[in-house]
């Protein structure tokens, strides 16, 4: 299967995971990939240049209907949902918080399943509460591929379980191996 | 009941026959929120098929009043992003301080916050005498709502905390009267506000305004509906008056650059230059 969008929540806990990511992947990693992170609503600077620290591809908080392209990480900016629309670009919106929060996973991930279906893969991280759950479902019922940080190695687990409960997840890995899975995305591309 | 999800086409379908029914065109909006927003009122209100909807939305007024509330988005926070009201007064509205009169347009408003918090600022700087401002809704029961200056309790918590950003020691209840389980903010801020319902894009408007306050608006649109609300409201500013978008908003029509220039570019204050 060739994926060719890879989206990622997380919350409490799931920092440390991301910026691990961030920093395994290659200067050559062409896939974009979605942040969605919970994160302090008034706070607008500070998160992407703490992620691009050790990041060798660009981290940006788009704008409203920024183009997406590849090798490229988007995060979620604070106070706002990300939504992405047909057409490759990001929608962004000031609707009420899901699950307390905004940005919400369960919207980005929603938005991502029903416009990359089968290209999709989705990881739900470390979190305190239950957002990413539905969102995880969605992505495996429009057929792409789900991945959740195994409990045990979870901060918090709260998220990770809830989206076990909610759907069968394809694969349930340690942040080491989600690290290798995603850098491997780039080869089998 | 799951949240029902409906495809494009159906989505499509749904919003031919509402411009059709209701003379509202939803068809240049930003696709994947406006569907949630429509899953997610199809929820609420029991409704697993669009057809269903269709009918309804066509036959039943006061069903076509509740769904364009809903589908309409709110602005939930009084002093959303302190930044840029800081911003505003030192680099907009001081500038009217001794103005005999200007006027503010708050176009396509869903909920009273964006006014509300305006009402305060100006009120602080003791400047509600001279000011002309106008509020303008889609949706009739928005309207209602915003006339009522009615902010529940549940909201008041973000909205002191933003408060507290933005004036430090500062106390927004000061601006508001408890009512039951909501807090009503002060009457006599209003004197000077006109807030009535019409449709943004099929009216005309006066090329009078001073200020054009249009946050997080065009984030509900796609570019082409975003370029044409951008040029009506180039077209109602004064020379050198000022638009604000939302701080993940720009201006970027072809063209722009000689209509507006950027005044701030963090809080995305622009001014017309001619």
């Amino acid at each position: 299967m060739s994926y060719k969008y890879i989206v990622i929540g997380g919350s409490a806990g799931s920092f440390q995971i991301v910026t691990g990511i961030l920093s395994a992947l290659p200067k050559t990693f062409n896939l974009p990939i979605f942040l969605c992170l919970h994160r302090l609503k008034h706070i607008r600077t500070g998160f992407v240049e703490a992620l691009s620290i050790k990041s060798k591809i660009n981290v940006v908080e788009p704008c409203d209907k920024e183009f997406i392209r590849q090798g490229k990480a988007y995060l979620a900016p604070a106070n706002y949902h990300m939504y992405f629309d047909l057409g490759n670009f990001v929608s962004l919106s000031t609707e009420p918080a899901v699950n307390h929060s905004r940005p919400s996973i369960d919207i980005s991930f929603a938005s991502a399943a029903f416009t990359y279906k089968s290209k999709l893969v989705g990881i739900l991280l470390s979190g305190a509460n239950r957002d990413g759950a539905m969102g995880m479902k969605e992505i495996k019922e429009n057929g792409g591929l789900t991945i959740v940080q195994d409990p045990n190695d979870c901060q918090v687990k709260t998220m990770t379980t809830a989206a076990l409960e909610a759907t069968n997840i394809d694969h349930v890995l340690t942040s080491d191996k989600i690290i290798d899975f995603i850098v491997n995305l780039n080869r089998t591309k | 009941m799951n949240r029902p999800i409906i495809g494009i086409s159906e989505l499509k379908s749904l919003i031919l026959r509402i411009k059709t029914a209701r003379n509202v065109d939803f068809s240049n909006y930003a696709l994947s929120s406006l569907k949630r927003r429509v899953e997610n009122f199809m929820l609420e209100y029991h409704l697993t098929e669009v057809d269903k909807l269709q009918l309804k939305l066509y036959k039943d007024d006061f069903f076509y009043n509740l769904f364009l509330k809903y589908i309409l988005v709110d602005t939930t926070e009084l002093f959303r992003d302190p930044e840029f009201w800081l911003e505003l007064i030192e680099i907009v509205l001081k500038k009217f301080k001794h103005s005999e009169e200007y006027n503010i347009l708050i176009p396509e408003c869903n909920s009273g916050e964006e006014l509300y918090t305006l009402l305060i600022i100006l009120d602080r700087l003791n400047m509600l005498d001279n000011v002309k401002i106008c509020l303008t809704s889609l949706s009739k029961l928005n309207v209602e709502k915003i006339e009522t200056a009615l902010i529940e309790l549940k909201k008041m918590e973000v909205n002191e905390a933003n408060f507290e950003r933005f004036e430090k020691n500062g106390n927004i209840f000061d601006f508001f009267i408890k009512k039951g389980r909501s807090f009503k903010l002060k009457s006599d801020l209003f004197t000077n506000v006109e807030i009535i319902q019409h449709n943004f894009f099929n009216t005309e408007l006066p090329g009078n305004y001073n200020l054009i306050l249009y946050r997080n608006k065009t984030i509900y649109y796609n570019q082409l509906l975003k370029t044409k609300a951008l040029k009506k409201l180039h077209s109602s500013l004064k020379t050198n008056g000022f638009i604000a978008l939302g701080i993940k908003e720009k201006i970027t029509y072809p063209g722009a650059d000689n209509e507006f220039v950027t005044v701030s570019e963090s809080e995305r204050i622009y001014k017309k230059q001619y």
